[in-house]
C-alpha cells in the first residue's frame, strides 16, 4: 500500500526555531476554539485525552477503595478466631471479589489510566489518535464494572477466587449466575483494556514531538510501550479461557470435566499465560514512572538509562515464562516446573538491574526529601522484600510447601502493593500539582506515608509467618488453638492503619483539589514535557526535542513552546490535529485530524456493557436491544470517520509543510487493525493450544465416538476462502485504478467475497456435521467445535464489515483519498481466510502427528 | 511511514527471541513426548533438549559477539550518538544478548540435573 507521505520531506530537523513571530491574529484562538471541551453534562462527551484520563483514573481509584473495603471486611472477619461476623458464603464472595476488583478494576486501569492523562503531554502530541476509543473503553470500563460491583449487593458476586479454577467454577459446583458475572465481565473489561493497550502502542510509537527518537523518549513511554504489547499478546489468552469455561457453563462443553475428556488444568494454563504477565503488566508502568521520577527528585539523569529500557524489554519477554509457576501443585512434570523455576529466577535479573540504576541515581544526585521521594523509598524497601520472597517461592520445594497459604498472601501484597499502590501514590504526589497547579500538602504527605507504611508492613508482614505455620489462604475463620490468634490481630490492626493513611491522603486531595488553581509551572524541575505550559489541546506549539531530559537541556522550551515558536502553533484546518511521526527517529510525516467529543462511544460502551451483564441475567430481549444500540452507534461513529481531508496540506512551522492525512500503512487506524489482528490470533492461538491439549491428554486421537470431517470439506473450504480474499483484492485495486472507473464495482465484488466466504464456512460445518461431531459429548470434539465456532464470528463479523463498506462505496465514501474501511477491512478479511486455513491444519495435523 | 521499524525492532529483541524460542521448545517437547500418546521408556529424549540448549548459546554468542563489535565501533563514533537511537539499538542487542544467555543456561541446568517424566 502507498502512502499519501511525498518523498520530500525534510530528511534532518531545522536547527532553528521551527516557527517565527510574531503569530498570526486569531491563530491562538482557532486552536482554543478547535479544543474547546464541553462544560456542565456535556463534559461526559468530552474524549480528549486529559478529560477522559482524569475520569478514568478518579474512577479507578473509586475501585481501590471499594476494593480496599472489601479487603477491610475482610481482615475484621479474620480478627479474632472463630469469627461469625461474615458467613462463610458471604466471605467467598467478599475475597473474590476483593482480588477480582483489585486486579481487574483497579491496577491494570489505573496503569492505563494515568498513561492515557500522561503520555500525550509527555510526548509532545496534542491527544492520543483515536480519543474516541478511548472514551469507549473508558466508559466500557466504568458501566461494566460498577454494575459488576453491585452484584456484591445482590448476592450473586462470583465465589470462585479471583483466579475462577474450574471445576469448583464449572456448573456442577457453582450453579448460580455468580460465576457467569466474572466470565463475561472480565471477559468485557479485559477488552476494554485491549483497546486502550492498542491505543497507547500507536500513540508512542507516532506520536511523539519531532526529534523525540526512540533514544530521547522518556522510560515511562518505554515502559508503557512494553506493557501495551505484553498486554496484547497476555489478555487474549484469559479471554479464551473465560469464552471457553463459559461455554462449558451454558451449553455444557466439557472443556474442563474430566470425566469427559477435558481438563481443568487447561484452564490455569490459561489464565496464568495471562496472569503472570499481568503481575508485570502492573509493574512495569509503575516501574516507568519510577525511572520518571527519581531523577527529578535526585536532580541528576537516570542512570544506566539505556540498561533500563533494556531490563523493561527483557522483563516483558521472561514474564511470559513464568506462567507455570503458579502450578507448582498440579502435578506437571519436574523438568517442565523446572524450566519455569529457572526462568521465575532469571527475571530477578533484569528487575534488579532497574532497582541498582535508581539506587545509584540517588546515590548520584542530592536527594530532597518530599511526598514523592517518601513513597519511592518506601516503595523500594517493599518490593524488594517481595522480590526475594518471589525467588523463595520459586524454588519448587519450597513453594510446595507454602503454596495457597498466608505466604504466598504476603508475598503476593509486597510484590503488587509495594511494587504499584506506593508508586501510583508516589506518582499522585508527583502530577497532582498538573492538574490545577496545587501541591498536596507536604506535612500531611508525612502522616499519610507513616500511616501507609506501618499499616502496610503490620498488616502484611505477619501473614508471612502465619503461612510458615500453616494458615491457608481463604479460610473464612480458624480455631483458637492453633497458634494464629496475635498475628491475625495485628494484621487486622495493620489494615486498618494502612486504610487510614488512605482516608486522610483522600481528605487531603480533595482539600487540594477546592483550592484555587494557579499556573502550573515546574514545581519539581523536572526534566520531561508534561511539565510544559499546557491546556485541553496540550502545548500551544509541538515542540522539537534534542534532548533526553529537554527541559533541562533546552532551558527556553516552556517559553517558546508557549510562545509557539515551534511545530504546529494553530489550527491548521480548524479542526482537532497532531502531527504523526515515523516511529524510531519521530521525522514529522503528516498532520492527522483527531475526531471531536462525542456521545457515541459512550452510547456504544452502554450498549456494549448492557448487553453482557444483562445476558448474563438472562433478560434476553433487553440484552439484545443494547446489543443493537451498541453496534448503531459504533456505525454511526465510525461512518462519521474515513472522510477525505479538509485541505490537502498543512504548514506546521516557516519552513515544513505537510499533508494532511494518509492511507494504507501511513494511517494510524491501518497500525491499529494490524495489532487488533494480532490480539484476534492470539486468541486463536489459545484455542488450538486448548485443542492441542486436549488432544494430548488421549493415547486415540480422535478419540472414540468421535471423527475428523471427511478431508474434501476442508479443502473446498479452503479453496473458497482464497477465492474470496483474491476478489476482495480485486476490489481494492479497482479504488487504485481510479475512483470513476472503479467505484461501481466494488460493492458488487466485495459481495461476491462474501458469498465465497459464507460458502466456505458452510463447508467447513457441514464437514463437521456429516462427521457427527457432537461437542457436548467429549472434550475434544469440543474443541474442535471451539475452533469452528470461532471463525463462524469472523464470518458473522466480516460479513457486517462488508455490509458496512457496500453502504459506504454506494454512499460515494470510498475513495483513493477515503479508503481506511476499504483496507482496514481487507486486512480483517485477509486474516479470516489465514484463520479459517489454519484451523483446518490444526485440527487435522494434530491426531496425524499422534500417529 | 516506516523508517525500518520492523528491522530495527528485530535487531534490538533477536536475542529474547532465541531466548523465547528455546524456551518454549523445550517446554513443548518435553510436554509432548511425556504426553500419554507419545511417551516412551525414554523420554524425555536429552540429545534432542541439548541440541536446542547448544544451538541457543550459539545464537546468543553470536548476537553478543557483533553487539560488542557494533558498540566499540560505535564509541569511536561520534556522530551515532546524536539520535542515540543507533545505539540503544546496539545496548538492547547486547544487554539483550547477555540475559538471553543467561536465561537459556539456567533453563539448561535441569536437564542436564533430571531423568524422566516424573
Amino acid at each position: 500500500m502507498t502512502a499519501a507521505v511525498p518523498d520530500t520531506l525534510p530528511s534532518a530537523l531545522p536547527s532553528a526555531l521551527p516557527s517565527s513571530l510574531p503569530r498570526p491574529a486569531g491563530e491562538l484562538e482557532r486552536l482554543q476554539a478547535a479544543w474547546k471541551t464541553p462544560v456542565g453534562w456535556r463534559f461526559f462527551s468530552s474524549v480528549n485525552n486529559t478529560s477522559i484520563g482524569l475520569l478514568y483514573i478518579g474512577t479507578a481509584l473509586l475501585f481501590f477503595v471499594l476494593a480496599g473495603i472489601l479487603g477491610l471486611m475482610m481482615r475484621a472477619q479474620l480478627a479474632v478466631p472463630e469469627n461469625t461476623l461474615l458467613s462463610a458464603a458471604t466471605y467467598n464472595q467478599v475475597f473474590t471479589m476483593h482480588g477480582t476488583v483489585m486486579m481487574f478494576l483497579f491496577a491494570i486501569p489505573v496503569v492505563e489510566a494515568i498513561a492515557v492523562y500522561l503520555l500525550p503531554n509527555m510526548l509532545g502530541a496534542r491527544d492520543l489518535p483515536f480519543p474516541r476509543l478511548s472514551a469507549y473503553a473508558f466508559w466500557a470500563y466504568a458501566i461494566g464494572g460498577l454494575a459488576f460491583f453491585c452484584t456484591l449487593f445482590a448476592g450473586l458476586a462470583p465465589d470462585g477466587g479471583w483466579f475462577m479454577y474450574p471445576p469448583l467454577t464449572g456448573k456442577q459446583y457453582s450453579p448460580g449466575l455468580n460465576a457467569d458475572f466474572w466470565l463475561l465481565g472480565i471477559g468485557f473489561i479485559e477488552i476494554s483494556a485491549i483497546a486502550g493497550a492498542i491505543e497507547l502502542i500507536v500513540g508512542i510509537l507516532f506520536t511523539r514531538a519531532p526529534g523525540m527518537t526512540l533514544g530521547r523518549m522518556p522510560v515511562y513511554a518505554w515502559a508503557m510501550l512494553v506493557v501495551g504489547v505484553m498486554i496484547v499478546f497476555a489478555f487474549p489468552a484469559i479471554i479464551a479461557g473465560t469464552a471457553l469455561l463459559e461455554l462449558e457453563r451454558a451449553y455444557d462443553w466439557p472443556f474442563f470435566i474430566a470425566d469427559r475428556g477435558g481438563d481443568p488444568i487447561l484452564w490455569q494454563h490459561l489464565f496464568w499465560f495471562f496472569g503472570h504477565p499481568e503481575v508485570y503488566i502492573i509493574f512495569l508502568p509503575a516501574a516507568g514512572m519510577v525511572s520518571t521520577m527519581i531523577p527529578t527528585i535526585a536532580g541528576t539523569p537516570l542512570v544506566g538509562r539505556t540498561q533500563i529500557v533494556v531490563a523493561l524489554v527483557a522483563v516483558g519477554f521472561f514474564s511470559f515464562a513464568l506462567w507455570a509457576h503458579h502450578m507448582f501443585t498440579a502435578g506437571l512434570g519436574v523438568l517442565e516446573m523446572s524450566f519455569v523455576s529457572a526462568a521465575s529466577m532469571a527475571v530477578a535479573v533484569p528487575t534488579a538491574i532497574q532497582l541498582f540504576a535508581w539506587i545509584a541515581t540517588l546515590w548520584r544526585g542530592t536527594v530532597r526529601i518530599t511526598g514523592p521521594t517518601l513513597f519511592l523509598l518506601g516503595f523500594m524497601f517493599i518490593f524488594v522484600l517481595g522480590g526475594l520472597t518471589g525467588v523463595m517461592v520459586a524454588v519448587l520445594p519450597f513453594n510446595w510447601q507454602v503454596h495457597d497459604t498466608y505466604f504466598v498472601v504476603a508475598h503476593f501484597h509486597y510484590v503488587l502493593i509495594g511494587g504499584m499502590v506506593f508508586p501510583v501514590f508516589a506518582a499522585m504526589y508527583y502530577w497532582i500539582p498538573l492538574i490545577n497547579g496545587n501541591r498536596l500538602s507536604e506535612p500531611v504527605a508525612r502522616w499519610v506515608f507513616a500511616l501507609m507504611f506501618g499499616g502496610f508492613n503490620l498488616a502484611f508482614f505477619p501473614m508471612h509467618i502465619t503461612g510458615l505455620l500453616g494458615m491457608p489462604r481463604r479460610v473464612y475463620t480458624y480455631a483458637a488453638d492453633l497458634g494464629w490468634n496475635g498475628l491475625n490481630l495485628a494484621s487486622t490492626v495493620g489494615a486498618f492503619i494502612l486504610a487510614a493513611g488512605v482516608l486522610l491522603f483522600v481528605a487531603d486531595a480533595v482539600r487540594t483539589f477546592r483550592k484555587v488553581g494557579k499556573q502550573v509551572g515546574n514545581p519539581w524541575k523536572a526534566a520531561t514535557l508534561e511539565w510544559l505550559p499546557s491546556e485541553y489541546y496540550n502545548n500551544r506549539s509541538i515542540p522539537h526535542i534534542t534532548s533526553m531530559e529537554p527541559l533541562w537541556d533546552q532551558p527556553g522550551l516552556a517559553a517558546e513552546v508557549e510562545a509557539g515558536r515551534h511545530y504546529l502553533p494553530g489550527s491548521a484546518s480548524g479542526k482537532r490535529e497532531t502531527i504523526v511521526t515515523s516511529p524510531v527517529s519521530a521525522e514529522p510525516r503528516y498532520v492527522l485530524i483527531l475526531p471531536t467529543d462525542s456521545w457515541w462511544p459512550l452510547i456504544a460502551a452502554a450498549g456494549t456493557a448492557g448487553f453482557f451483564l444483562l445476558l448474563t441475567v438472562k433478560m434476553t430481549l433487553i440484552a439484545f436491544a443494547c446489543g443493537i444500540a451498541a453496534v448503531t452507534a459504533i456505525i454511526v461513529w465510525l461512518w462519521q470517520g474515513d472522510r477525505p481531508a479538509p485541505i490537502e496540506t498543512a504548514k506546521v512551522s516557516d519552513t515544513l509543510t505537510l499533508p494532511v492525512g494518509a492511507t494504507g500503512a501511513a494511517a494510524p487506524s491501518w497500525w491499529a487493525t494490524i495489532i487488533m489482528l494480532v490480539v484476534d490470533a492470539s486468541i486463536f492461538a489459545s484455542f488450538v493450544f486448548a485443542y492441542i491439549h486436549i488432544s494430548m491428554r488421549l493415547t486415540v486421537c480422535p478419540p472414540p465416538n468421535a471423527a475428523l470431517a471427511d478431508p474434501l470439506w476442508p479443502w473446498l473450504s479452503g479453496s473458497l476462502l482464497v477465492a474470496g480474499s483474491a476478489l476482495f483484492a480485486l476490489a481494492r485495486r479497482s479504488i487504485d485504478i481510479g475512483t470513476g472507473a472503479g467505484k461501481p464495482v466494488l460493492p458488487w465484488l466485495v459481495l461476491a467475497a462474501l458469498a465465497c466466504m459464507g460458502a466456505a464456512f458452510a463447508c467447513d460445518f457441514n464437514g463437521h456435521r456429516l462427521a457427527g461431531l457432537e461437542p457436548t459429548s467429549l472434550a475434544w470434539s469440543a474443541a474442535v467445535a471451539a475452533l469452528l465456532a470461532y471463525q463462524g464470528l469472523h464470518v458473522a463479523g466480516i460479513a457486517l464489515a462488508a455490509l458496512y463498506l457496500c453502504a459506504r462505496a454506494w454512499s460515494g465514501h470510498v475513495t483513493s483519498a477515503s479508503r481506511a474501511t476499504l483496507d482496514n477491512t481487507a486486512l480483517m478479511w485477509h486474516y479470516t481466510t489465514l484463520q479459517g486455513i489454519a484451523a483446518s491444519l490444526a485440527i487435522h495435523i494434530v491426531p496425524t502427528l499422534m500417529g | 511511514m516506516s523508517d525500518r521499524f520492523f528491522i530495527r525492532l528485530l535487531y534490538g529483541t533477536l536475542p529474547l527471541l532465541v531466548w523465547a524460542f528455546h524456551f518454549f521448545a523445550v517446554y513443548l517437547l518435553v510436554a509432548a513426548q511425556c504426553s500419554p500418546a507419545l511417551i516412551t521408556p525414554q523420554a524425555p529424549r536429552h540429545a534432542m533438549l541439548a541440541m536446542l540448549s547448544v544451538l541457543a548459546l550459539g545464537a546468543c554468542a553470536t548476537l553478543l559477539w557483533r553487539a560488542r563489535a557494533t558498540l566499540r565501533d560505535g564509541a569511536k563514533d561520534g556522530a551515532k550518538n546524536d539520535a542515540n537511537t543507533p545505539r540503544l539499538l546496539d545496548w538492547a542487542q547486547a544487554g539483550g544478548a547477555v540475559l538471553a544467555m543467561l536465561g537459556v543456561i539456567w533453563t539448561s541446568v535441569p536437564v542436564l540435573m533430571i531423568d524422566g517424566c516424573g
